[in-house]
């Protein structure tokens, strides 16, 4: 029925239409040519709209602006604002008994807004409010409850010497509720020591850290609480925020020693010792490098006549592009841009891998030689006809990724493209034979996320079929298994040309023990893996377009025609990102939780990369905004006409693959210094890569690897990113 | 009464239609009602182009009017660079001039001919652009080939600049069909001294006229006098004028003065200008 219904939508007799054509057609006429009409059109639009909805949303508490939506507790909620409004009325009494009951009631929710548009953990939120208390409302509180403080955590030290799950519950209420009392600092010491003997070591630097900044009159060491929090954070994998604690420790304490194992040592040589020796990542898989920064630190050497392509493979079968050419002139595919698709790429030391609307295969990085394909290219075009795969189909769904000797791919199996409302699974192959290694046998669960593997663990999100409400998930990568999941919050999906709701694809990115996830959709979470918990919700307005755009011969917008994704860039604190369909870019300093600047770009723009001085940004323009001011430095006209948006940052310029070849762009003002033309010139462009020395481009129709040099260039490490 | 006179318009008009279709095809020689001989004489010379020009669109897009004007310097530095790097001999950038304009983007222009509603119309960005006209000349001392790898030297030089190359250079309207996107002229050949190749073709026309009138003379038996009355009837070349009032348009649309001594062609080729004369000769 749901069929039936566009079809009929889509053929509906629109008499209002006609008139408008005739009346156009007699302008036409009437005016010589259509310049004359645009010309009128431009001047009607001249004026300039105020936008009071957009200023409305974004003042509204952060559970509440338009895009993906989160639950917060209500009840708690309220009587958060209660205990603030008697904290802003110096109604100490009041505010106390608020408190305690905020302290007592139970939660339905897991997160707090705060106003400066975050959600965080609800018992986070209360120790923020309790901490915020001026002096005369810390004085209040200590004459409430010292005394009971005083008794509730001698009695829980008198209990026993080793500290049972039960005995660490009570501690953990009393540091909630009575943390500004005189015992406040020791209950603190004494959960951070428990945490950091158990691994959990973010845990233990939260609660270093609350003693250091909330707790002035502690009569515990503080250089002693400054090393334990340094080591903290070195054992979490924060290296950039223990350098910066390291350098508090240097000035503040000069020449100091700490008592280490019975030992008096230097405590800035040995923590420096410290994050020296520890890997940034500690194990091989999560040793890649994010792409995204896509800086190298190597010059790419890219010359006419002298660089010809290491090997070329072309996927695009006649097949498939008769069927991509049928899906234009019926109105199946119309709305997604198939013609402009760059299939994604993964690559590991051997081979690159590549996703072609779910016909993965693995080339030979040396020979370009196709080592395996999990189905056949012929086969996709008698598939690709079928009206319901045109429904289901979502493009950016499409993804692969490689760790060690597993490939892993979200995709709909050719068997299943007819089916209607297919979903994405996610299949593991095997990384040197093809072989399929084992398939998500959730039966209802659509996989909308990138996989992103460390260690033995898979993280990916997915939702359920007719359900908008996304999940994260850690399966095991060698069974597939799912170990644990937590659910994110619902997603406001838009509709796609063929009437099926368009979900937003969420990007992963991993750091030490925190996960970001930016749903694409108004929300950017990080997650605390060791403990399996949402740490923080970042929102910020996102409007979905529901209106019905999807007639017949509707313009087809250039951020879908170039496949536009979210993105996020890290650089220690900083991290950098801006949504698909969304118009603004975010800097957010993740340690202070504050959005240093925001800016609007075009709605088709894409982050590609980072460097000192710019943030680049890709559509069929590149763009470079300053880092520091947020300003436009520079941007240049390029001929982009396919998916795949992608930058290779090289020290002195940025290299773009486009329709018309590899373009270097200087990175100081934009020109062009260099037009490499290569091996591809009928594709429409697409990405760009680097590996093992091979620059390599994937277009619409093949793959291209060019050799750059004799050795083998790298990309840089996050601290390399980082030096001037 | 009112129909009355509607009617009596309507048949005035028609026959006026008529006459001036008449008009149209009258054969080239007539004789004026005992006055002499009316002819029309028709002169034609061919030159071949002196210059060709390309038409080229820079132009700065954003959300922000102070980002539309950083692109808009940005492009129009490389573009006007791209083209002094080619060292081409000949190649003139004129500018026509600057515009800045709020524009809707092809979804939302598409919306608003079907009488759909224009979502985000208050999201419409600014555009700064600038028409660029590149004028070669001296072209008639190329080689076909030359002139045509000269041409693509340019338009591959402004394509990689990011200036949009073609005599339409106006955004696309999807749903529109539209003659002059589907085949966009790259290049247009242009000839100079059109009034001294007017000349030449008049008295090729008259001496054309004369010629006619003198064997309608000998045919009738009568003596072929002196010219009573001449009158030029301009421009008879057609085979321009697809070229040329597409270029018209564009030049009212730009309100660009034409050069009226230049003629245009899409075609290189030797452009024909041709004029005829209504010439009387009196009967002796």
């Amino acid at each position: 029925m749901l069929t039936m219904g566009a079809h009929l939508k889509l053929f509906r007799p629109d008499y209002s239409f006609c008139f408008r054509v005739m009346i156009a057609v007699a302008l036409f006429f009437s005016s010589g040519s259509i310049e004359s009409l645009h010309a009128q059109i431009v001047i009607a639009q001249a004026v300039a709209m105020p936008v009071p909805a957009v200023a409305e949303a974004n003042a509204a508490s952060p559970h509440k602006m338009p895009g993906f939506s989160i639950s917060v507790d209500e009840k708690k909620l309220n009587l958060l604002d209660d205990y603030e409004r008697y904290i802003r009325h110096r109604m100490w009494e009041k505010a106390l008994t608020a408190l305690k009951e905020l302290s007592e009631t139970k939660s339905t929710s897991q997160l707090l807004p705060t106003a400066d548009g975050f959600l965080v953990d609800a018992e986070y939120r209360i120790f923020m409010a309790l901490v915020s208390l001026p002096a005369e409302g810390r004085e209040a509180f200590r004459l409430f409850f010292d005394g009971k403080a005083r008794k509730e955590f001698e009695e829980l030290s008198a209990q026993t010497d080793v500290l049972t799950p039960k005995a660490i519950s009570e501690a953990k209420k009393i540091y909630s509720q009575y943390f500004l009392t005189s015992i406040g600092d020791d209950v603190a010491d004494l959960l951070g020591n428990d945490a950091f003997e158990r691994g959990e070591f973010a845990q233990a630097a939260h609660y270093w850290r609350s003693i250091l900044d909330h707790h002035s009159d502690t009569n515990l060491s503080e250089i002693d609480l400054n090393v334990k929090y340094a080591l903290a954070l070195i054992r979490s994998r924060q290296p950039e925020q223990a350098a910066a604690n390291i350098q508090v420790i240097s000035q503040q304490f000069p020449d100091k020693k700490v008592t280490l194992g019975g030992s008096a040592v230097d405590p800035v040589v040995y923590l420096k010792s410290l994050i020296a020796a520890e890997p940034v990542r500690s194990d091989p898989a999560a040793n890649q490098i994010p792409q995204e920064s896509n800086l190298i630190n190597h010059p790419v050497n890219l010359q006419q006549g002298k660089n010809k392509p290491q090997w070329q493979l072309t996927y695009l079968d006649q097949a498939a592009v008769q069927a991509i050419e049928n899906s234009q002139s019926d109105y199946y595919g119309r709305g997604k841009s198939y013609q402009t698709f760059v299939p994604p790429l993964a690559v590991d030391q051997k081979r690159a891998y590549i996703n072609f609307y779910g016909v993965c295969f693995a080339v030979d990085l040396q020979s370009g030689k196709l080592v395996w394909r999990n189905a056949k290219f012929q086969e996709l075009g008698n598939h690709f006809n079928n009206y319901s795969f045109h429904q289901s189909s979502n493009l950016k769904q499409y993804h692969i990724s490689v760790s060690g000797d597993v490939v892993l791919a979200t995709l709909i199996p050719q068997k299943e493209m007819n089916h209607y409302r297919a979903r994405y699974r996610l299949f593991a192959y095997q990384a040197a034979t093809g072989k399929e290694l084992w398939t998500s046998n959730a039966s209802n669960e659509s996989y909308i996320s990138k996989p992103l593997v460390e260690g033995d663990h898979i993280y990916v999100v997915s939702h359920a079929q007719n359900n908008k409400l996304l999940t994260l998930n850690s399966l095991a990568l060698k069974s597939g298994r799912k170990e644990w999941s937590i659910p994110l919050g619902t997603a406001v999906s838009g509709n796609s040309s063929n009437g099926m709701e368009k979900m937003p694809v969420p990007i992963l990115q991993k750091q030490g023990d925190n996960l970001l996830i930016l749903t694409n959709n108004g929300a950017l979470f990080e997650i605390a893996i060791p403990t399996k918990t949402i740490n923080w919700v970042f929102r910020y307005p996102y409007k979905v377009s529901q209106g019905n755009e999807n007639y017949y011969y509707a313009a087809i917008d250039e951020e879908t025609e170039l496949h536009t994704d979210g993105q996020l860039i890290r650089d220690q604190n900083l991290v950098y990102f801006k949504e698909a369909g969304a118009d603004e870019v975010y800097a957010l300093d993740l340690a202070a939780k504050r959005v240093v600047w925001k800016r609007p770009v075009k709605e088709s723009a894409q982050l590609v990369g980072l460097d000192q001085k710019n943030v680049y940004l890709m559509s069929r323009e590149m763009e470079a905004l300053d880092r520091e001011t947020h300003e436009l430095n520079w941007a240049v006209s390029l001929p982009v006409a396919a998916g795949g948006l992608s930058a290779l940052i090289a020290p002195k310029g940025a290299w773009v693959f486009t329709s018309r070849g590899i373009f270097e762009v200087s990175k100081t003002n934009g020109d062009i210094i260099n037009i490499f033309r290569g091996s591809d010139l009928t594709s429409l462009g697409g990405a760009i890569d680097l590996h093992n020395g091979l620059v390599i481009c994937v277009s619409n129709q093949a793959v291209t690897a060019y050799s750059i040099s004799p050795q083998p260039p790298r990309k840089t490490s996050e601290n390399e990113k980082t030096a001037p | 009464m009112s129909g009355m006179s509607h009617l009596i318009q309507r048949l005035v008009s028609f026959h006026l239609a008529l006459f001036l279709c008449w008009g149209a095809n009258v054969p080239t020689v007539s004789a004026a009602e005992g006055e002499g001989i009316t002819v029309v004489g028709v002169g034609s010379v061919e030159a071949k182009p002196s210059i060709v020009e390309l038409t080229g669109l820079v132009m700065g897009q954003g959300q922000l009017a102070g980002d539309a004007v950083t692109k808009f310097h940005g492009n129009r530095r490389r573009a006007e660079e791209a083209f002094k790097n080619l060292k081409i001999p000949g190649l003139e950038v004129v500018e026509e001039g600057m515009s800045l304009y709020s524009s809707m983007n092809a979804s939302q222009m598409q919306a608003m001919m079907r009488g759909m509603p224009v979502n985000n119309s208050q999201s419409q960005e600014l555009s700064v652009s600038e028409t660029l006209k590149l004028r070669l000349t001296g072209i008639e001392k190329l080689s076909s080939q030359e002139l045509l790898e000269t041409i693509v030297k340019i338009v591959d030089s402004g394509k990689d600049a990011g200036v949009v190359i073609g005599n339409d250079t106006t955004p696309s309207i999807p749903g529109s069909y539209n003659p002059s996107k589907a085949r966009n002229t790259m290049a247009t050949f242009k000839i100079t001294n059109v009034d001294q190749l007017k000349e030449q073709a008049y008295a090729k026309a008259v001496q054309d006229a004369k010629t006619q009138a003198e064997k309608l003379a000998r045919l009738t038996g009568v003596k072929l006098g002196k010219v009573i009355s001449i009158n030029g009837e301009g421009d008879s070349n057609k085979s321009a004028n697809a070229v040329y009032n597409q270029m018209m348009a564009q030049y009212i649309a730009a309100g660009i003065a034409i050069q009226s001594d230049e003629q245009a062609s899409s075609l290189f080729k030797a452009i024909p200008v041709s004029v005829a004369v209504r010439v009387t000769f009196s009967i002796e």
